[in-house]
């Protein structure tokens, strides 16, 4: 139990408070699955620049690719998420919805950029630039812009329930790009090299190499999955925050008519100075307003 | 020559590429660290301003 102070009239209330509340956004879950994710990476770290060989072909460049490929992953299934909340977003119109779609998009363009920045070093010394206008590499950079544009429209609109069914929308015709990056080096002839790891049936990787790539994946996949909850946390609590600020801007406004009010019940009452007891008295009046709307 | 002479001789020739993999991977570590330390920030601004109880993670 802990005591909370009202401010009104000194009125001291006794509220039920969880006493492992947390500060910040973590919790035991988030915490266990950091730790999991920091191990995997470290482990994934050391077989990529250490225990794998060098690739025959392109030498370290190859090494590049450990990175490269899970950073494509983790965006693919950003943006699908994204997708997916999009459509609950329209279908059950809450909250929660909303703002995993605007975090896993956020997420989705960190590692979309990574894919890029690693992909353009990867082809400097194996291609011998650092871009071409390839049907896998231009798409991949619409999809970057797609996104850009879908946070940047997040942050414009006004209105939690009109931004989210605005959102949603664009966050669905958005995602259609990401097949079309999948399958870009299927329709198209294109210099960047078609899929290396199959699911289904043989690859074209093996031994500590292969083994190198999923780990890293692995390791990619929870960190996306740590970054969605916290970021969705983040999220969370930035709306509160508004809620909270708005209930306060409502609760000052009331004041202020309060305050009004009473001038004109009392003309003979000296004209109204924002002295310091004057602030004091709002403050008060402000306070048992909010008070009076919560009970 | 033998083939280990010839495979020694190329291996000489090749490029080892490790700045442009250092590059890429410090700019992963850039890119991921500097993205996780300005979310958990903001998470931790955020969170002091919200009371307590509506707080309560899974």
């Amino acid at each position: 139990m802990t005591s909370i102070d009202t401010g009104l009239a000194q009125v001291r209330t006794e509220v039920e408070v969880p006493r492992d509340a947390p500060v910040g956004t973590g919790s035991r879950a988030s915490r266990i699955l950091g730790v999991v994710t920091l191990v995997l990476t470290a482990v994934g770290l050391a077989y990529s620049l250490i225990i794998s060989p060098p690739d025959a072909n392109q030498s370290n460049a190859g090494r590049l690719l450990y990175i490269h490929v899970p950073s494509a992953i983790v965006a693919y299934v950003a943006f699908g998420v994204t997708a997916l909340a999009s459509v609950m977003v329209l279908w059950r119109k809450t909250e929660v919805w909303d703002l995993i779609a605007g975090a896993s998009a956020e997420i989705g363009i960190v590692f979309t950029s990574l894919c890029l920045i690693t992909g353009m070093l990867w082809g400097r010394p194996i291609w011998g630039v650092y871009w071409t206008w390839d049907a896998r590499l231009t798409t991949t950079a619409l999809l970057l812009v797609l996104f850009v544009g879908y946070v940047a429209l997040r942050r414009a609109l006004a209105g939690t329930a009109n931004r989210a069914k605005w959102c949603a929308i664009a966050g669905i015709v958005a995602a259609i790009d990401v097949p079309i990056v999948h399958e870009s080096t299927n329709w198209w002839v294109t210099l960047h090299q078609g899929q290396t790891v199959r699911l289904l049936g043989e690859s074209e990787i093996g031994g500590s190499m292969l083994f190198s790539l999923l780990l890293m994946m692995v390791a990619g996949l929870c960190g996306y999955v740590w970054l969605l909850l916290v970021r969705f946390r983040v999220g969370y609590l930035a709306e509160r925050v508004d809620e909270y600020a708005f209930d306060e801007a409502i609760a000052q406004r009331r004041a202020e008519a309060a305050s009004q009010q009473r001038t004109a019940a009392h003309p003979d009452t000296p004209a109204h100075r924002d002295t310091p007891s004057d602030r004091a008295d709002t403050h008060r009046i402000a306070t048992a307003s909010t008070s009076t709307e919560v009970d | 020559m033998d083939l280990t002479t010839i495979q020694l001789a190329v291996q000489r020739q090749t490029p080892s590429y490790w700045g442009y993999v250092l590059t890429g991977y410090g700019a992963a570590a850039v890119a991921i660290g500097g993205y996780v330390a300005h979310i958990v920030r903001r998470g931790r601004k955020l969170s002091r301003q919200v009371p307590t109880d509506k707080r309560r993670w899974l």
